[in-house]
């Protein structure tokens, strides 16, 4: 099932002289098992859109279907503990929510807070970690004396052990190395097209988004400025451009050569067309 | 005169394990560097031994001909800057110009000079209409041009990047790296810049490549770049424009390949015209 | 998180936001003292005369400064059971079996009501009209004597404006943190003692985890930026009395004096 938000509002301390409207008539269908990118500048209501979808903010205007739940305003959710189990949310930084001694306990933080028994937590935290790219050895360790990359795997371990349908991910590779980041995007990818997951990315990184994503919203001051799938949407780089955002490589190096008077069709953002389409048109060495 | 001369310097941090083994490198006076190395390469420690926060096992370090100790660390400190990675954490004033004068006021400088020259490095960085701001109002990439702006009202000769846009949005990267180029261009600062990002690493002018600890490679990153399967052995990429040219070279295109973006799009219009 | 008056800064342009910090906050404490003086009736009408000026020169609205006392009312309400319940000298006012009123309760509680109210809405409007850090510099200033006796006034000031300064970057981040562990199902208000040690525990330890690396950070920041808490440093503002200063300093004295004199006379 689908997830449909249907103008959906958001405005924090209402009533209040710091009033501040972050989402305005947001009008959204994210399809089931793709992978969606949520993009838009610091600001622009990120955040604040994907802390709807599992119940941590209420709309204080339209309403929003995901999952079986009818979320609208002023109604508190029914069985809001179930919904955080469906859709599981990763933040920026997850590794800054590590506290228990160990990552055995760690992982197991979630499941148990859903009730889940202590052996049957114990068996979902090993299945998990190979998941992450970690292994037994790990369990008993603190999860303070990892590095930064290891810790972030190990919070998103405990996200991925509720084993949630929606994955929500607000800037899931900030701060790591790029090998690191690619990993991190690898796995991701292996839960979308291996168990179906939808996934949900809030990126900065317009490559992430060209290699990974089916979909694209884009959002500005609160609004949906453009929703269009990927391919569509790098085929009209004037869309990034607008909202001040710089596109991928290829594309930026698309954009300078069409300046400089080559032809390149529209629908070429991929290295091998671009790769052809230059050919033609310079003289070759022999 | 180098601006950085490090010989032989080791470091550990438990006393055992060192994370930096025998280190040696010189950077020129007005040169643009680049230090780059996966995560745990020993990268960071490098800026703080650099600018005296830990003290080396052995070897040494030499600021501006000095050998750095104790008793110089302080008076050289005039003479080095650092941004670090975390926007916030390195934000100590309650307002813009607050943090600016932070620098001064421990350099001492009087009071009556403070004004001007807090408004001369704020312009420099386009944050003129943000002296009056609180941090909790600015961007990431706007609290790192503070914090460019406090290291430039000391007029320091040497600025040490330290992943300074790691954890910056796309715009406040780029408004960095603009930043960066630009100051090497117009002043004559000595820039250290240690980073991941290979696209910086190509607009620099000379590259030192850390590996466990250990200096790697190191030379302009043309020369860098020729040992791809070494880069990648360590886990670093090929700028875009890079491995696009090779593509082009494979194709017959180019008889070279080139770093940055600019050169491609030159090289291609000129076969363009030719044609 | 927003809705807290008490310590909040106001940014508006009056002429008790012109003044001077150390003059203000030597005015306060000079009304706190007064506050103290069992002046009568008399004392409190003159002080709250004062008081309603300060607030109406402010150009800050009196409901801001009440709206500080709203953690205070219930304190107030606990006092004044107490002291019915305690007290059973001057007038009987009401009896009804073995409960009863008398007078001087209600006045005791009346006295010390006035006086609270009078205290907050007075630090109200030091807080709303001075930034954090010109309330430093000023108490800093104001140390300074001190010195001599080795109180180290320029580290304290430097302690409590990093302090303020990283006030909005913890809620922030606490915000955060909560949010997150409540994606992985904690539920902060419900649970059994366990579950909710669990879910503050799960708040407290990342909270001190990111503040011990920020401070470490920061002390690195600030130590490569040449701060050295044992060396003269300049300072960037300087803190400058005008006349309207001294007029708000002698007003204040003479309303002390005035208590004082009510005080012995009555």
């Amino acid at each position: 099932m689908s997830i449909k938000i249907h103008q959906l509002e958001h405005v924090y301390n209402q009533n209040t002289p710091f009033s501040h409207a972050a989402l305005k008539g947001i009008d959204l269908e994210i399809p089931e098992g793709k992978v969606t990118a949520i993009i838009g500048q610091t600001g622009s209501g990120k955040s604040t859109l994907v802390q709807h979808l599992n119940g941590l903010l209420i709309p204080t205007a339209g309403t929003l279907d995901i999952c079986g739940y009818h979320i609208q305003p002023l109604l508190k959710i029914k069985d809001v503990k179930q919904l955080r189990k469906e859709v599981g949310l990763v933040f920026q930084f997850p590794e800054y929510q590590l506290f228990e001694e160990t990552i055995e306990k760690d992982i197991a933080f979630g499941p148990k807070n859903f009730g889940v028994e202590e052996g049957e937590a114990s068996q979902l935290v090993r299945d998990i970690l190979p998941v992450v790219g970690l292994d037994e050895s790990y369990l008993d360790r603190s999860p303070f004396e990892l590095s930064g990359g290891q810790k972030r795997r190990v919070a998103i371990a405990g996200i991925l052990v509720l084993d949630p349908k929606v994955l929500v991910l607000d800037e899931p590779t900030a701060g790591l190395d790029p090998q690191g980041a690619k990993e991190m995007m690898t796995l991701f990818m292996r839960l979308n097209r291996e168990q179906n997951k939808t996934v949900l990315l809030v990126t900065h990184d317009m490559e992430h988004v060209m290699n990974y994503c089916d979909h694209v919203i884009v959002l500005d001051h609160g609004v949906v400025k453009q929703k269009s799938d990927v391919k569509t949407f790098f085929e009209h780089p004037e869309w990034i451009v607008n909202i001040g955002i710089n596109p991928p490589s290829i594309i930026r190096l698309k954009m300078r050569l069409k300046e400089a008077g080559f032809d390149i069709p529209d629908e070429i953002i991929d290295e091998e067309g671009l790769l052809k389409c230059i050919k033609r048109q310079v003289k070759i060495h022999e | 005169m180098s601006a950085v001369e490090v010989s032989h310097l080791s470091f550990s941090y438990d006393g055992q394990n060192d994370v930096i083994k025998d280190v040696s490198f010189a950077i020129p006076k007005g040169s643009y560097t680049t230090i780059v190395g996966h995560n745990g390469s020993g990268k960071s420690t490098i800026a703080k031994l650099l600018i005296g926060l830990l003290k080396a096992k052995s070897g040494e370090i030499k600021i501006l001909g000095n050998i750095l100790n104790e008793e110089n660390i302080y008076s050289l400190r005039n003479h080095v800057g650092i941004v670090f990675q975390n926007p916030d954490n390195q934000f100590i004033g309650s307002t813009v110009a607050d943090d600016i004068a932070f620098g001064l006021e421990n350099h001492c400088v009087p009071q009556e000079q403070m004004q001007e020259i807090i408004e001369d490095v704020a312009a420099r960085v386009n944050m003129s209409d943000f002296l009056d701001s609180e941090p909790t109002k600015l961007s990431g990439g706007q609290k790192q041009r503070v914090a460019i702006a406090g290291i430039l009202a000391i007029a320091p000769d040497i600025i040490i990047f330290d992943e300074s846009t790691s954890m910056l949005d796309p715009q406040g990267k780029a408004s960095i790296n603009e930043q960066i180029q630009k100051l090497h261009d117009e002043r004559n600062i000595t820039i250290l810049s240690i980073t991941h990002d290979m696209e910086e690493v190509a607009q620099s002018e000379y590259v030192i490549v850390l590996k466990d600890g250990k200096v790697e490679m190191q030379g302009t990153p043309k020369q860098i770049f020729e040992y791809k399967d070494k880069l990648k052995e360590m886990k670093l990429e090929l700028p875009f424009a890079l491995s696009f040219s090779e593509k082009l070279k494979n194709e017959g295109v180019f008889k070279d390949s080139y770093c940055t973006l600019d050169e491609v799009v030159n090289e291609l219009c000129q076969l363009k015209s030719t044609n | 998180m927003n809705n807290i008056a008490l310590g909040r800064y106001m940014p508006l342009n009056s002429v008790v936001h012109r003044m001077d910090p150390r003059a203000k906050i030597m005015i306060l404490l000079f009304l706190m003292i007064a506050v103290f003086i069992p002046a009568g009736v008399w004392g409190y009408v003159l002080l709250s005369l004062f008081i309603l000026l300060a607030l109406f020169l402010s150009k800050l609205q009196l409901s801001f400064a009440l709206r500080a006392m709203k953690p205070m009312i219930w304190m107030m309400v606990f006092l004044l059971v107490i002291n019915v319940l305690v007290i059973k000298t001057g007038t009987l006012w009401f009896e009804l079996g073995w409960f009863s009123i008398y007078s001087d309760a209600i006045y005791q509680t009346l006295y010390i009501v006035v006086r609270l109210t009078l205290m907050i809405i007075m630090t109200t409007i030091l807080t709303a009209s001075t930034k954090p850090l010109d309330l430093t510099l000023g108490i800093e200033k104001l140390l300074k004597p001190f010195d001599k006796i080795g109180l180290p006034s320029h580290i304290i000031a430097m302690m409590i404006s990093i302090a303020l300064r990283f006030i909005p970057t913890l809620i922030e981040e606490t915000q955060r943190i909560m949010n997150a562990q409540a994606s992985r199902g904690v539920d902060m208000e419900n649970g059994t003692i366990k579950e909710k040690v669990m879910a503050i525990l799960s708040l407290i330890v990342p909270l001190f985890v990111s503040s011990f690396d920020r401070a470490d950070q920061l002390a690195n920041a600030m130590e490569a930026r040449g701060y050295n808490p044992m060396q003269e440093r300049t300072r960037y503002k300087v803190l400058k009395m005008t006349g309207i200063d001294y007029v708000g300093l002698l007003a204040s004295i003479a309303l002390l004096g005035l208590c004082v004199v009510l005080a012995v006379v009555l």
